[in-house]
């Protein structure tokens, strides 16, 4: 007998794998094609993955709205750190109403009156104390406007307009110009140093080593990135400010601890930045290109440079915007190396102080609620902005090079930049 | 006269000559002329692995040559032979020799580079630069610096022409080459390769990502372009080494296994296993 | 050696049994603020945790304004400020807490300026220094020294150092903006003496590698050194005390213990060591100061170091004299009656010469936090009763 003529009937309908008798088909399909694709434990893991990815807008905004909150009596022009200079009896306290004393203390009248008689008449004293203490006529002042924040202004003592960020001191002076001068001038110098470095680098790892030279460098380089920026910071404070001692011969002014110190040390933290998404970029470019490249007589060098690297353009430029976002945002490396005096000087073998060095030298310091905090938090909101803008800035070039390259051989080197700049977002502050 | 045209036996190892005494009078003119390449003795291995072994042929001029065979028989990697595409994949070792022009190209002091100005390439997935149309087809000539601008220009032109891709696209020479669809990007990959006039133009399956239409005026350029290069074609598909070749090699596994004229291949082929290819009854 | 040791065995037991028995909670004390004297409180801190086993204390640094924010914060039991309390801060801490800290001087420190070893500057007069921290001199030629620019290194704002040079010798004008802030009293020594053209100031605590410049109130009168002499005897012009402030909040007996015990002389050999000058003796030097209260307009030479009177000895005497006399070494003395000023005996501040505006204010402010320090010692009392009733359960 043939066995297979004869086992197929015997065999029970479940033992055949996958067969839906013909007439349950019709009953079957009606409940089986409207069931929910996975299983609960599927949907649960996706809704919490997505949950999760949410949340970084969540996180983002959540820091954007805290720096925000604690800067909006700058914002809203509502600080004034101006003194009348007259001065109130402590005996008089009781004869006062809330609101002049409220006035007078510079607190809320609610403030005022939750305070104990005993507590308010030594409030009165301190703050007399504290009125008499500068005679100068600019004790008047309220520092804290956008006028005084943005603008020159000639203090007493001074014989022409400046611009000057002391905020310590009788008459607290908060110009903002200084610091953000100062946090250019040294993130301009650290990307001088870093994107010429890195990109070479990247190039040279990507398109033109060894791949056996390509394992040992990059390890090496993509390390430099593990290095806690104290250490580096410390590296510009005590070696790099000796090292470069001899070029105190171009500038009478040269101080050891100056921006082109704090931009090196600072280019070594952005070096790696730069160095990882423009190799990622460059290496997506499809091997495809180099290949035409070469079978029409290209040299290595002129197929990397005249197809490969030009394909990688929007990488590369999203990798030197993170790189900027991340040395503008650098804040131990310039707190040790640059000396950290808010001049407006253009010499790179001058001291500066970057608004980042400010918040983290001066925000312990600052009592809470004074002008002094508030304007701490304003740096911050604007350091978060230019980050912002820099980031737009980038979004419009990153869209016009990508036009430029459109295409499916292009796309994962936009895919690149584009994940580099989401990451923008969360190196702010 | 007639040209001899060598290859092993894959059996027994032996040398076989073919002569092309039967091939028709335009084969005949060709034959007569000098061949352009001579492979002698190649072989080639890719770590452990031999993907060539040791095969002697002639290629000759002005005349296009298929190289056909299953997939994994070593044909490409013979074409990238001759313009030694090989040296990039990594663990390639290569014994024998081949000659172009008399000149062996795996003399220890040729300059590789140098030679792929003489000898050009299309691939078989297009791969035009993410650049302009005008630029793709102007890279090799201000590469090797040919030409003034103006020059430059005409040459671009001319070559758009010659691949029926300049009444398409001549008023958005500018627009990025990307855009083109699959068959326009082949035909302007074609177009960069013939720019700097090489010597001999390689095609591995030129063809074979692209829809029949786009097929066809591929292969219409390349009877087209044989007046002025030798071409090499590497290819699947049987009916189109039929329709374009005038010499067919067959491979297998890594051996030639038979070479001749076109016509004797696919109406008389000598070997078994050729004849056994073409009828379609194996790979 | 054998009753020696076992009696500093039982006095151990002893104080492992009423620092246990007490308080377990309150054997940590925390001290956060001063970079100047982050060093003295250190050593001060392990001495301390020597004499006293079981006892952890905790000190940091960050700034004599970062301090007092953390007192205010209630996050330190005891705050270090090398300067006094800003008429500010007092407001915070009177709006936040109700109440203000109380200060004890832990120590005194000559503001050292100083120049790099090669500078051949040896004298400054407040005046001059004023103008180059200014900005006004900028060539060390103007002052008589070579033709280079003057570099000058100042501390962060943070710093009660910074305050203190900006009131004292600024008087309250604007640092130059050209004045390299650095992190620490340490970094700025090390600065100025890797740099020929630097001028800085500091904590005397921390001299190494520079030239210090002798300074001089005004162009007539006599330069002098921060030396141990000069700074107690208050001829030199940038003296200061260094401070503690406790929290007014704080239940902790230990910290306060940890203050009186850095004002006795076992504390006091500490400070030395680690650079700075002890407290004076103050009665001694209390009525020496009153009678001549013109001391400073024409210093006298630098006079000897008066024999050591332990404070802890001198409690009970009332000590009206001291909060009138300089409050630079008057409220050094922190023996228990220290903290309890009768304001009822005390007379007007006289004006002492050598009284900086800003410390004479502070004199107000103390006859304030005097109920404060009544409780303070009110608790200290009780402390003390406990352990004299644990030492007789003890001694059964």
């Amino acid at each position: 007998m043939n066995p297979t003529t004869t086992s197929l009937p015997e065999l029970s309908r479940g033992t055949v794998l996958g067969f839906v008798p013909p007439q349950e088909l019709e009953k079957e399909l009606s409940v089986t094609l409207y069931e929910r694709p996975g299983s609960y434990l599927e949907n649960a893991i996706i809704r919490g993955i997505t949950l999760i990815s949410y949340s970084a807008i969540a996180a983002v905004l959540l820091i954007f709205i805290f720096i925000a909150k604690e800067s909006l009596p700058v914002l809203l022009q509502q600080t004034d750190n101006s003194r009348s200079g007259l001065t109130m009896k402590p005996e008089d306290a009781v004869n006062k109403s809330p609101a002049e004393l409220a006035v007078f203390l510079q607190l809320t009248e609610s403030q005022v009156a939750r305070l104990s008689p005993d507590v308010l008449q030594q409030l009165i004293v301190s703050r007399n104390e504290e009125l008499k203490a500068g005679n100068s006529p600019d004790s008047k002042l309220n520092t804290t406007t956008w006028g005084m924040m943005f603008l020159p202004y000639q203090w007493e003592g001074y014989n022409m307009p400046v611009f000057i960020w002391q905020p310590i001191g009788n008459i607290e002076k908060y110009n903002v110009i200084p610091l953000i001068f100062g946090s250019l001038k040294i993130t301009f110098i650290a990307l001088l140093f870093a994107m010429p470095l890195s990109l070479m680098a990247a190039t040279y790892v990507s398109q033109l080593a060894r791949p056996e030279t390509r394992e040992v460098i990059k390890p090496f380089i993509e390390l430099l990135a593990g290095v806690p920026s104290v250490v580096l910071g410390f590296l510009g404070l005590t070696g790099l400010s000796v090292l470069l001692g001899p070029l105190h011969i171009f500038d009478s002014h040269y101080t050891p601890l100056n921006a082109l110190v704090a931009g090196m040390a600072l280019a070594l933290a952005v070096i790696p930045v730069i160095f990882t998404i423009a190799e990622d970029a460059i290496t997506a470019v499809p091997v495809t290109h180099k290949r035409a490249a070469l079978a029409i007589g290209a040299t290595n060098w002129h197929a990397t440079m005249r197809v490969v690297v030009p394909a990688a353009m929007p990488g590369i430029f999203a990798a030197v915007v993170l790189g900027f976002a991340r040395a503008i945002g650098e804040t131990m490396v310039v707190l040790l190396a640059s000396g950290n005096a808010a001049t407006l000087d253009l010499s790179i073998f001058q001291s500066a102080r970057t608004l980042t060095a400010t918040i983290a030298a001066e925000l312990n310091e600052a009592a809470q609620d004074s002008a002094h905090y508030h304007i701490l938090f304003f740096i911050g909101t604007m350091l978060f902005f230019i980050t912002f803008l820099g980031n737009i800035l980038a979004d419009i070039i990153l869209q016009r090079l990508k036009s430029r390259l459109e295409g499916s051989t292009a796309a994962e080197a936009h895919r690149l930049a584009e994940q580099a700049e989401t990451q923008l977002g969360s190196s702010v502050v | 006269m007639s040209t001899p045209v060598q290859t092993y036996d894959a059996d027994s190892g032996q040398a076989k000559s073919y002569t092309l005494a039967s091939a028709p009078d335009e084969t005949a003119r060709q034959a007569a002329l000098p061949p352009i390449i001579q492979v002698e003795h190649l072989s080639l291995f890719y770590g452990r692995h031999q993907a060539l072994n040791d095969v002697t042929m002639q290629i000759p001029r002005q005349a296009v040559t298929a190289f056909i065979g299953p997939s994994g028989c070593g044909k490409s990697s013979l074409l990238r032979c001759f313009n030694r595409m090989n040296d990039f994949i990594p663990k390639t070792r290569v014994t024998g020799r081949v000659f172009f022009q008399n000149q062996d190209i795996y003399d220890q002091q040729i300059n590789p580079i140098r030679l792929r100005r003489y000898i050009g390439m299309v691939f078989q997935r297009s791969n035009p630069f993410p650049q302009s149309i005008f630029d793709n087809v102007a890279f090799g000539l201000r590469l090797h610096r040919l030409g003034t601008p103006q020059e430059i220009g005409q040459q671009v032109e001319i070559c758009l022409q010659k691949v029926g891709l300049w009444e398409e696209v001549k008023d958005r020479l500018k627009m990025n080459a990307v855009n083109l669809s699959g068959g326009q990007q082949q035909r302007l990959c074609l177009a960069r390769a013939i720019s700097i006039n090489p010597q001999v133009l390689l095609m591995d399956e030129p063809a074979s990502a692209l829809d029949p239409v786009a097929t066809a005026k591929i292969e219409e350029l390349i009877l087209n372009l044989k007046q002025d290069y030798t071409i090499v074609i590497v290819t699947h598909n049987m009916q189109q080494a039929g329709r374009v070749s005038d010499y067919t090699a067959f491979f297998y596994m890594g051996q030639l296994v038979e070479f001749d004229a076109k016509e004797n291949i696919f109406s008389s082929p000598k070997e078994e296993a050729t004849e056994a290819y073409i009828n379609g009854r194996f790979g | 050696m054998f009753p020696i040791q076992s009696v500093a065995a039982k006095a151990v037991v002893l104080l492992l049994v009423t620092a246990t028995g007490l308080a377990a909670q309150d054997q940590n004390v925390t001290i956060k603020g001063s970079d100047t004297m982050l060093v003295m409180n250190q050593q001060l801190a392990q001495e301390y945790m020597k004499e006293f086993p079981g006892t952890n204390i905790q000190v940091s640094g960050g700034g004599s304004g970062v301090g007092i924010a953390a007192l205010r914060d209630n996050t330190t039991d005891i705050a270090a400020a090398s300067r006094l309390i800003k008429p500010k801060e007092v407001q915070d801490f009177l709006v936040n807490v109700g109440s203000e800290p109380s200060r004890f001087s832990a120590a005194l420190d000559g503001i050292a300026i100083f120049v790099n070893t090669g500078n051949p500057i040896q004298e400054l007069t407040i005046d001059q220094l004023g103008k180059i921290f200014h900005g006004d001199y900028t060539n060390w030629n103007q002052l008589g020294g070579p033709d280079e620019e003057i570099d000058v290194y100042s501390r962060e704002n943070t710093s009660g150092t910074y305050s203190y040079v900006k009131d004292e010798v600024l008087k309250g004008a604007d640092y130059t903006t050209r004045a390299q802030t650095l992190p620490g009293t340490a970094a700025v020594y090390d600065a100025v003496s890797k740099d020929p053209k630097g001028i800085g100031y500091g904590g005397i605590g921390y001299n190494k590698g520079v030239k210090l410049v002798s300074i001089k109130s005004d162009p007539s009168s006599p330069s002098w050194l921060p030396t141990e002499e000069n700074v107690e005897s208050q001829v030199y012009p940038l003296s200061r005390s260094l401070n503690y402030y406790l929290n007014p909040r704080t239940t902790n007996q230990q910290a306060m213990k940890f203050i009186q015990w850095v004002a006795s002389p076992a504390g006091q050999d500490v400070v030395v060591k680690s650079g700075y000058f002890g407290l004076p003796k103050v009665v001694a030097k209390a009525d020496e100061k009153t009678t001549a209260p013109d001391s400073t307009s024409a210093p006298p030479p630098p006079p000897a170091r008066p024999v050591a009177a332990n404070p802890s000895q001198t409690s009970t005497k009332p000590t009206s004299g001291e909060t009138a006399s300089s409050p630079a070494t008057a409220p050094a003395v922190i023996a228990p009656t220290a903290l309890m000023p009768d304001p009822q005996l005390e007379p007007p501040a006289p004006p002492p010469l050598s009284l900086s505006e800003r410390e004479a204010r502070v004199l107000v402010r103390e006859e304030a936090v005097a109920l404060r320090e009544a409780k303070v010692a009110e608790r200290e009392e009780k402390l003390e009763a406990e352990l004299a009733f644990l030492k007789t359960t003890k001694s059964k």
